[in-house]
């Protein structure tokens, strides 16, 4: 006898990209779409969200594979799972950042089990949040689970719970689009514009609406890139902060730049300021120093338990610092 | 064997097994042991305090020392030589230096139950600590070597060298085992297991939030048995489990004061307190710490 | 909740059992094939003591729900050993001393066969790389480390 028990389920498995679409549709917000549950299971055994329907993606073909489009662009289904993701040669051959920023997720058996999908929609947490159903007995409801206060930021006006995937900061510096299906269609959106910074509904999904998967650029190795997370024990942890950079350099200077980093804010963030200060310039020590303050700007009174924001800017000081310079070595 | 001692996987089945085996020159695979069953074992407290080889083993070894001492009885008086003179090695039970007389060990016990109208050789033991606080004390001498980040405080453990004084390692694979175990407990404890409660309730009830070492922070360990054979233990042996936890934090926390200059004594050590010591550092001196 | 009749395919057998949508894996395996090698450490995919095999990759099978198993080749530990014969893995494991409690024992031998069949002789790196998911109090890892390494480097 065990002492975890699910709570009771239903469990759907569609079979065609129109099923799935049709279940989303019938049930909205009461259902959620299960890729390899590796989120979504530990949860629902806590106890601290509401969905009893799970609609698995798993079945559904066109969206659990990496294929080929138009101009070359490759699709990832939002039902790959991240171990194929790593191996695939397309993405190990011309998109190894991704392949790096996939790695650094989890554990090797989460790997085995989580998708593509479920990394890109990956729930914001906070050390309260997914707390179980007892842990939440009279205490009051933070903002995310529909109440009115912040136990991150006390006395904060809104959820401050953290986005906290790996891959998306490379599929950003990428830029990457993402690819929404519903009952209307599919729409494709730039992922930098796929969150909302809001931790009570960090993707920009209608509630009919759920993610296909992503379309990557066509290769291009002018780029030089890199990934890093930092975290307590390695990848077992949720990020300090986990950092994408994509670099051209012409001469010695910076033709282009694309710099993304995630577990900093309630939403991913581009370093937009970053860029524009580094473009056009070379990459000496100074300079790379005086782009500090605009990354860290970036970075919030977000909570991972025993990190303060402090430190949490510190780290992607260096971070940024050792990146770069591996960059440009 | 009949033991209260339960093995929770430190080895005490197996140390019960060689005490008794050496004692009666009998093969480790001849010791048949039923342990830690609460309708047949005598009793035991448990496994805690690193206690087991001592208590456990001691009564082991008594009990194996009567039986030894009955078959040795039977065997001189058959043999017409002193029961002091008698040797049991390999299933034999044999005069000092004179092979010739011997009687294997099954014959010893069939000698023993004839001189006893057939009653089967049982023997029973106990063993209470001498003293109210402990029979004995282990030692240690543990040294780490680690590398600080100083820009951001994180923390390797590169080497642990071990000199472990444990009276004797009867099981040597057992004990290292054991250190090692201990040693990584010794460091999660330094550098990142912290269960936090905020108005009463526990905020990282999980794995995942308590932050346990995992294969990745494993140091090289290096591990010295010291032999100082107590006289208290059996065959010498303390005990090894306990005793290894305790130095490791400590020695973290020096290595780490060594490396930096801050001195830490709240644990768990964490690359921000390290960081705001060195500031604090920073700040009184007027200059960065080297 | 209907009870669904499923088929699994464990350890080369298929098995056909009667399972809700809210059974996990482990406790299918656990409580109606009475397949106790895996391990419930803590239910929620944080400890890697239910580890198995699906397909030859090691997943969690405490958050793997039963109907989602189905169409997947499991192994668990009872699967590794042929009769009385220990896989090699297994014999290390003994021989190294790297079992004491043995809970994350099953787990982390089975994490260590696909790292060991798709690797063939990994670096130490490599092995605490593979097996940084699989947590254990009692060894501090070190003879669990040397133990797949000597695997590895007989297949040299």
């Amino acid at each position: 006898m065990n002492t975890m028990r699910l709570p009771r389920l239903t469990y759907l498995e569609p079979k065609t990209r129109a099923e799935l679409i049709a279940f989303k549709e019938a049930y909205g917000e009461q259902c959620a779409i299960m890729g390899g549950g590796t989120d979504l299971i530990p949860r629902l055994k806590r106890r601290c969200i509401p969905t009893r329907h799970l609609v698995s993606i798993k079945g559904i073909a066109e969206l659990s594979e990496i294929c080929r489009q138009e101009g070359g662009r490759p699709f990832i289904g939002a039902g790959v799972i991240l171990r194929d993701v790593i191996d695939h040669p397309i993405v190990s051959r011309s998109y190894p950042l991704l392949a790096r920023a996939a790695l650094s997720v989890a554990t090797n058996q989460l790997r085995n089990m989580g998708t593509l999908g479920g990394n890109l929609c990956l729930d914001n947490r906070c050390p309260y949040d997914g707390q179980s159903e007892l842990w939440w007995a009279r205490r009051a409801d933070c903002f995310k689970r529909g109440g009115n206060t912040c136990y991150v930021a006390r006395g904060g006006k809104r959820c401050m719970s953290r986005s906290a995937a790996d891959t998306i900061p490379a599929m950003m510096v990428l830029e990457a689009e993402v690819l929404v299906v519903g009952p209307r269609g599919e729409r494709r959106t730039p992922i930098e514009d796929f969150y909302t910074g809001d931790g009570r509904k960090p993707c920009r999904l209608g509630g009919d609406e759920l993610v296909g998967g992503v379309l990557l650029p066509p290769a291009d190795d002018g780029w030089r890139e890199g990934f890093m997370k930092k975290s307590p024990r390695g990848s077992i942890d949720f990020s300090i902060a986990s950092l994408a950079v994509r670099l051209k350099m012409y001469g010695g200077s910076v033709e282009a730049v694309r710099i993304a980093l995630n577990g900093v804010s309630t939403r991913p963030v581009r370093a937009k300021g970053a860029e524009r200060h580094l473009t056009g310039k070379d990459l000496s020590h100074e300079t790379i120093k005086a782009c500090v303050p605009l990354m860290v700007q970036a970075a919030g009174p977000v909570s991972l338990i025993g990190v303060s924001p402090a430190y949490r800017r510190r780290v992607i000081e260096v971070m940024f610092t050792d990146l770069v310079q591996h960059l440009v070595a | 064997m009949l033991t209260g001692a339960s093995d929770i996987g430190q080895g005490s089945d197996s140390l019960i097994c060689q005490i008794v085996a050496e004692v009666l020159g009998l093969p480790f695979d001849d010791i048949h042991l039923t342990s830690a069953d609460t309708e047949l074992t005598p009793p035991d407290m448990g496994t805690y305090s690193s206690r087991v080889t001592v208590a456990a083993g001691n009564a082991a070894l008594r009990a194996a020392n009567l039986v030894r001492g009955e078959l040795f009885r039977v065997v001189s008086e058959k043999l017409g030589a002193g029961a002091d003179d008698l040797v049991a090695r390999d299933r034999e039970i044999f005069v000092d230096e004179r092979p010739d007389l011997s009687m294997s060990f099954s014959e010893a016990i069939n000698l023993y139950q004839k001189r006893h109208n057939g009653s089967p050789l049982v023997a029973k033991a106990s063993y209470t600590s001498p003293d109210k606080m402990s029979p004995t004390y282990s030692f240690g001498a543990y040294v780490c070597e680690v590398e600080v980040d100083l820009r951001t405080g994180e923390v390797q453990v590169v080497r642990m060298t071990v000199a472990h004084d444990g009276g004797r390692p009867l099981n040597p694979m057992s004990v290292e085992g054991q250190i090692e175990g201990s040693v990584l407990m010794g460091m999660g404890y330094a550098l990142s297991e912290h269960l936090i409660v905020e108005d009463g309730r526990t905020v990282n009830p999980s794995f995942l939030g308590y932050r346990m070492p995992t294969a990745i922070q494993t140091p090289e360990i290096r591990i010295t048995h010291v032999i100082s054979d107590d006289p208290e233990g059996p065959f010498g042996a303390k005990e090894t489990g306990e005793g290894s936890v305790d130095p490791t934090a400590p020695a973290i926390a020096n290595a780490i004061y060594d490396a930096t200059g801050v001195r830490l004594t709240e644990l768990p050590i964490t690359p921000e307190k390290i960081l705001r010591g060195l500031e604090r550092m920073e700040g009184s001196n007027g200059k960065t710490a080297d | 909740m209907e009870k669904r009749l499923i088929e699994l395919s464990v350890n080369g057998e298929r098995h056909e059992v009667a399972v809700k949508p809210n059974d996990t894996l482990l406790e299918v395996l656990r409580e109606k094939l009475g397949l106790v090698g895996a391990k419930e450490g803590c239910g929620v995919g944080e400890c890697g003591a239910c580890t198995v095999l699906r397909d030859g990759r090691p997943v969690l099978s405490c958050i793997t729900l039963a109907v989602d198993a189905v169409g997947s080749d499991i192994t668990t530990i009872e699967g590794l050993s042929e009769g009385e014969e220990m896989h090699p893995l297994q014999a290390s494991f003994v021989r190294h001393g790297a079992v004491q409690c043995g809970f994350c024992t099953s787990g982390m031998i089975l994490t260590a066969k696909e790292l060991i069949d798709r690797e063939g002789n990994p670096s130490a790196t490599q092995i605490r790389e593979a097996i940084a998911g699989n947590l254990c109090r009692c060894t501090g890892y070190v003879k669990i480390i040397e133990a797949i390494g000597a695997v590895g480097d007989r297949k040299k």
